[in-house]
């Protein structure tokens, strides 16, 4: 068995296009699928996958079955055209042609090309920020063509003989961010004469070189040419298969733990697509009040899920805002499915530091029972909808529904939970905790240091309260505050789903189903006259939902990329 | 190049969309149209986007023409789809024929009972889940208007619950029989197709109903007409899936 170390970890970014081009052929079932699966598993955030469909006359009775299996394996879009070849009898020259034609094909602005029969291998997201100025991003090719070199130098692209090194562009990998078309079909018109065994090759790097600053050249680890095991591949993010290694590509695997490529015996089972780890639809519950510095970053997370294909309708309850909240909202809401409401307390709740006395807690209890009855009943948008109850101030990555399904498919038996939580981190000032603390990915003001934040909602499975402190044995806080002389027993750190009897964190999944039982909901109970101590209101949805339905209630301790300010 | 003259919005998580776009990529192929599948939320360049039901893609809808694939007024859903262009319902416009003979109402054979005398004791508010309508941005101030001339109340049947809030029909019994009916009143759905059909007096309030025009639009009034031309019309509004298959209507709307 051979082994290759593989790339770099993931960086984070917004929304990736990636397109490829693709005959309607075999190439459909054999190749795609893998391609798409190991974007999907590599790739943070939202990426989306374009494929330009070439037809021909012999594929036409098999197209309902290819767009069917092309939507289930989420392609965000497929464009589908008969292949026409302007260039017959010049190899491939056609194919070549069309990548510097694709952004109009698919209405973007910009987009990553990638040959189909390339493995991505490490995260490609961030090659959007590179050198924003340039037209085209483009990687070496390791092997120097010499019939490219020296239609190159014929033409005077390529000086014979410079003190370097010259360098090709491999054509099939490449960041634009215009249409190249006009600059590579008068590239064909004016130097018709080149070699033909990779004329496209020839052409895309006259475009590069014309281009001049405007071509950027990317870090060499993006995409790698794989044609010998000892070739430059160790670190990279993609690699592209020639050759013999073609015929082989079936049979490798990538072990991430080990950053390596694993040779089978047998062809490689691949991960699941985006589309089998995406709820088939979401209802976003939600409450707010003076939020008009928050609800901006969760309006982008809910376009992201909307452009990655998530139906979504909206629940909103908005109270005595003093601030532009209701007006964002609103704008919002505008060509969304759901309801918002915006209303004005008769008295307004308290809001304490402590928020633990009823005059808190009851009236939020109510106001999530409103805006909930409102959600269920409007009809759900797919019958295994989930309903995310939101709170605000809860800041989350656009991969977060990604990761909370990807961590429910683990569970043994994932059709028993029935709430989904995540393990919320409290962020804190760098200040405050100056010697446990670490960075907070994707928060550059903040730190972290594993504290559980909704330690008044948190019940352990024996039902212990563990409040003020977080229960959690990875917690750096709470062992700093004297967790060494803990009474009650902490959840390990190794348990990736921790069964509770209650929890929230902020940012919570239930099935939509089961919240359209109407007993399901919250409230809150005392202990006497001392109103100033009531019990959290998710503590007592938590147990109506765990006995009523009889379902699970977890924290996905792996997924603690949520935080609250 | 040429880019795509069609693009198909489509959520994949929905099974009839997944459905309809296979076929209707077997047709746009079958009659020469380059087309693109998309989940976008926004128009792919200068292509004509077909939208997949009315709930996903009101930003598309707001800004230029498109195609709507909708629910079908008559015959099962799984065999039927209503295509319209820019608009909902009778609002939009279904680019019939401008000579329609029976032949194509009457290759469906669907049963058109007589209608019944208006003599019946209830009149019965046909609930819907949103209005579609400019009138109203909301169905309670619609329900407010007519639930006072009403005398039961028959839920949509998408809907878990009788109102989401108090409004002027919320006293109304509920009810999910036709017997002893004097009128069915909607707004827009298409349950007035179905009555209208069975033979019972309707009241439509939107211009986009697709009975509009063999309905009254006063919730107290019970009108008969001669419903011949209207059948007509009717079943040049919607197709087969082996007719999008075939590509049979493609040519009308693109």
């Amino acid at each position: 068995m051979a082994t290759i170390p593989l790339s770099q970890p993931p960086l984070d970014g917004g929304v990736l296009d990636i397109v490829t081009i693709c005959k309607a052929d075999r190439w459909v079932d054999e190749i795609l699928p893998r391609f798409a699966s190991l974007i999907d598993t590599n790739c943070s955030a939202t990426v989306r996958r374009h494929l330009l469909l070439l037809t021909d006359a012999a594929s036409g009775p098999d197209e309902g079955r290819i767009i069917e299996s092309l939507l289930r394996a989420n392609w965000h879009t497929v464009v589908c055209k008969p292949f026409e070849d302007p260039y017959p009898g010049r190899r491939l020259l056609a194919f070549d042609a069309l990548r510097s034609g694709l952004l109009e094909v698919f209405g973007l602005h910009e987009a990553l090309y990638i040959d189909p029969d390339t493995d991505v291998i490490g995260d490609l997201q961030g090659i959007q920020r590179f050198a924003p100025e340039a037209d085209l991003l483009w990687v070496a090719n390791p092997l120097l063509l010499e019939p490219v070199l020296e239609d190159l130098r014929r033409h005077g692209f390529e000086s014979a003989g410079g003190p370097e090194s010259p360098v090709l562009m491999e054509p099939g990998f490449f960041y634009i961010r215009r249409d190249l078309r006009s600059e590579f079909d008068a590239a064909c018109a004016k130097y018709p004469d080149v070699h033909s065994f990779a004329a496209g090759s020839t052409y895309w790097n006259m475009v590069m070189r014309s281009l001049d600053a405007k071509a950027v050249r990317l870090p060499d680890d993006y995409n790698r040419t794989f044609w010998d095991l000892s070739a430059a591949v160790t670190s990279a993010r993609s690699v592209h298969y020639t050759g013999q290694w073609k015929h082989i590509q079936p049979f490798l695997r990538y072990d991430r733990a080990d950053r390596r490529i694993v040779i089978d015996p047998a062809p490689v089972a691949m991960p699941a697509t985006t589309a089998e780890r995406q709820p088939s639809a979401l209802a976003v519950v939600a409450l707010f009040r003076d939020n008009a510095d928050y609800v901006p970053h969760a309006f982008s997370r809910f376009a992201a899920w909307e452009r990655a294909g998530v139906p979504i309708r909206y629940y909103f309850l908005e109270n005595d805002s003093r601030d532009a909240t209701a007006g964002l909202l609103k704008d919002f809401m505008q060509t969304r499915p759901g309801r918002l409401e915006s209303r004005r307390l008769k008295v307004r709740y308290e809001r304490r530091p402590d928020g633990e006395n009823h005059d808190r807690i009851m009236p939020l209890a109510r106001m999530r029972n409103f805006i909930m009855d409102l959600a269920m009943s409007d009809p759900p948008q797919a019958a295994d909808e989930w309903t995310l109850l939101l709170d605000s101030d809860i800041f989350f990555p656009e991969d977060v529904l990604s990761r909370i399904f990807a961590a429910w498919a683990r569970d043994p038996r994932p059709e028993s939970i029935g709430m989904l939580t995540c393990y919320t981190q409290q962020l804190f000032q760098p200040d405050r905790i100056p010697r446990i603390a670490s960075p907070a990915p994707g928060m550059p003001d903040f730190v972290i240091c594993d504290h559980y934040f909704d330690t008044f909602a948190f019940q352990d499975i024996g039902h212990r309260h563990h409040h003020p402190f977080c229960g959690f044995a990875r917690c750096r806080r709470c062992r700093e505050d004297g967790s060494q002389r803990y009474p009650l027993p902490l959840v390990p750190a190794d348990r990736p789903i921790v069964d509770v009897a209650a929890a929230f964190g902020g940012f919570a999944l239930v099935r939509t189903e089961t919240l359209r039982d109407p007993r399901i909901r919250w409230t809150t109970y005392g202990s006497g006259f001392d109103q100033d101590r009531v019990l959290a209101e998710h503590v007592v949805f938590c147990d109506r939902l765990r006995t009523i339905t009889g379902r699970r209630v977890v924290v996905l301790q792996d997924v603690d990329c949520v935080y609250r300010l | 190049m040429a880019s795509a003259i069609a693009a198909i919005h489509v959520n994949p998580t929905i099974p009839w969309h997944v459905r309809f776009a296979a076929a209707a990529a077997v047709g746009l192929r079958s009659i020469g149209v380059p087309f693109a599948v998309t989940q976008s939320r926004e128009r792919l360049g200068h292509a004509l986007p077909i939208l997949l039901g009315t709930t996903f893609w009101r930003g598309i809808e707001s800004s230029g023409p498109f195609l709507l694939v909708d629910r079908c007024s008559f015959g099962s859903p799984g065999d039927w789809v209503t295509l319209v262009l820019d608009g909902h319902g009778r609002r939009g416009d279904h680019r019939t024929p401008a000579v329609r003979d029976g032949s194509r109402w009457e290759t469906y054979k669907v049963e058109v009972r007589p209608w019944r005398h208006p003599q019946g004791a209830r009149t019965i508010l046909c609930g819907q889940t949103e209005p579609y309508s400019p009138h109203y941005s909301h169905v309670e101030p619609w329900y407010d208007r007519v639930g006072p001339f009403c005398t039961h109340f028959r839920r949509h049947p998408a809907s878990t619950r009788l109102f989401s809030k108090p409004c002027g029909a919320s006293g109304l019994p509920e009810t999910t029989s036709w017997d002893d009916v004097r009128l069915a009143v909607t707004l827009n759905s298409s349950v007035a197709v179905d009555t209208v059909l069975a033979g019972i007096p309707t009241v439509t309030m939107d211009e986009a109903a697709m009975a509009w025009s063999v309905t009254s639009h006063v919730p107290t009034e019970a009108v008969t007409p001669d419903r011949t031309e209207w059948l007509h019309w009717l079943a040049w509004t919607q197709w087969t899936y082996d007719e999008i298959r075939e590509g049979t209507p493609w040519r009308r709307f693109l």
